[in-house]
């Protein structure tokens, strides 16, 4: 048995090799869940509010039926990504609902805003007949 | 020529090995473009417009929000008392169990703050999701909605 040019070195070490051919399925996997799973935030504020905290909180599942309204502690009303002032907050409104009936109008208000604003408002939605409404809160538990 | 079988066909062959790097990139986009925070907050119903429907008046209980952020309670035929929120907590958790019926009108003055309205509104759904019961309504801080005058505004 001639050993020709050392071939033979005892023990074989086996080749380490992390297989990596399934890779691109696991990442196309992630990809899909995020691709379904995400929503693009859709109107941005003219003023971050500080929302008030509550126990009682839902979440808001559908959001293609939400309409946020926007008030500052000034007073400044926005609706989805335009700014009104009060009294067209009705005429607004009643465009969006005849558009879908099922919407929920999620005031978030900010919590030093004095409370006949939002009272004008809600009156005002009345009016318009978007009778479901959601006043946003922050989670205590957070 | 050599091989003599005409043109030589070159072997199609799409290649795969950047198809992790392209899933990858998007995959990146989506996880940073994700917004994963649902939208929280009080649901409500708002009464429509028109025809308020009468409610018989002994079983409203009128919780009053003042200017100031206190809070008062008022029955049919007595008078207020000033609360705290887990007074007032207590004092519409004992009616409810005597009154089911109970619809606790909730009235703040034109310069409470926000954040005492909700902090009212949320210790009255937690009396309300221990109870099943979901009788909460939302006053006018103006016009013909008081029922006998509020307490202490200035």
């Amino acid at each position: 048995m001639a050993l020709v040019g050392g071939k033979f070195k005892g023990p074989s070490q086996p080749e380490v090799v992390i297989p990596t051919a399934s890779m691109a399925d696991i990442s196309f996997l992630l990809l899909i869940f995020f691709i379904v799973s995400t929503v693009f935030v859709r109107f941005r504020p003219e003023f971050q509010p500080q929302l008030p905290k509550a126990e009682s909180v839902d979440a808001l599942k559908n959001r293609r039926n939400i309409s946020y309204l926007w008030i500052s502690p000034d007073g400044i009303i926005q609706i989805d990504s335009s700014l009104v002032n009060l009294n067209s907050v009705a005429g607004v409104m009643l465009k969006k609902i005849q558009k879908n009936p099922q919407l929920i109008v999620l005031i978030k208000s900010d919590e030093k805003t004095r409370y006949g604003m939002v009272s004008n408002v809600i009156e005002e939605l009345r009016k318009a007949n978007a009778i479901r409404i959601a006043f946003a809160a922050k989670s205590e538990l957070e | 020529m050599l091989m003599g079988k005409g043109n030589l066909a070159p072997s199609v062959e799409i290649p795969t090995a950047s198809m992790a790097d392209i899933s990858f990139l998007l995959l990146v986009f989506f996880i940073v473009s994700t917004s994963m925070n649902q939208d929280r907050g009080i649901g409500m119903t708002l009464p429509p417009p028109g025809n308020p429907m009468p409610i018989p008046k002994e079983n409203i209980a009128s919780v009053w929000i003042n200017n100031r952020g206190e809070v008062a309670l008022k029955y049919l035929g007595q008078d207020y008392i000033t609360v705290t929120l887990p007074e007032m907590r207590e004092r519409i958790e004992r009616r409810i169990i005597e009154n089911p019926n109970l619809v606790v009108s909730l009235l703040a003055q034109q310069d409470a703050d926000y954040k005492t309205f909700i902090d009212v509104l949320d210790e009255l759904r937690m009396v309300g999701s221990r109870h099943d019961w979901s009788k909460i309504s939302i006053a006018q801080p103006f016009g013909s909605a008081g029922v006998g005058g509020g307490p202490g505004g200035q």
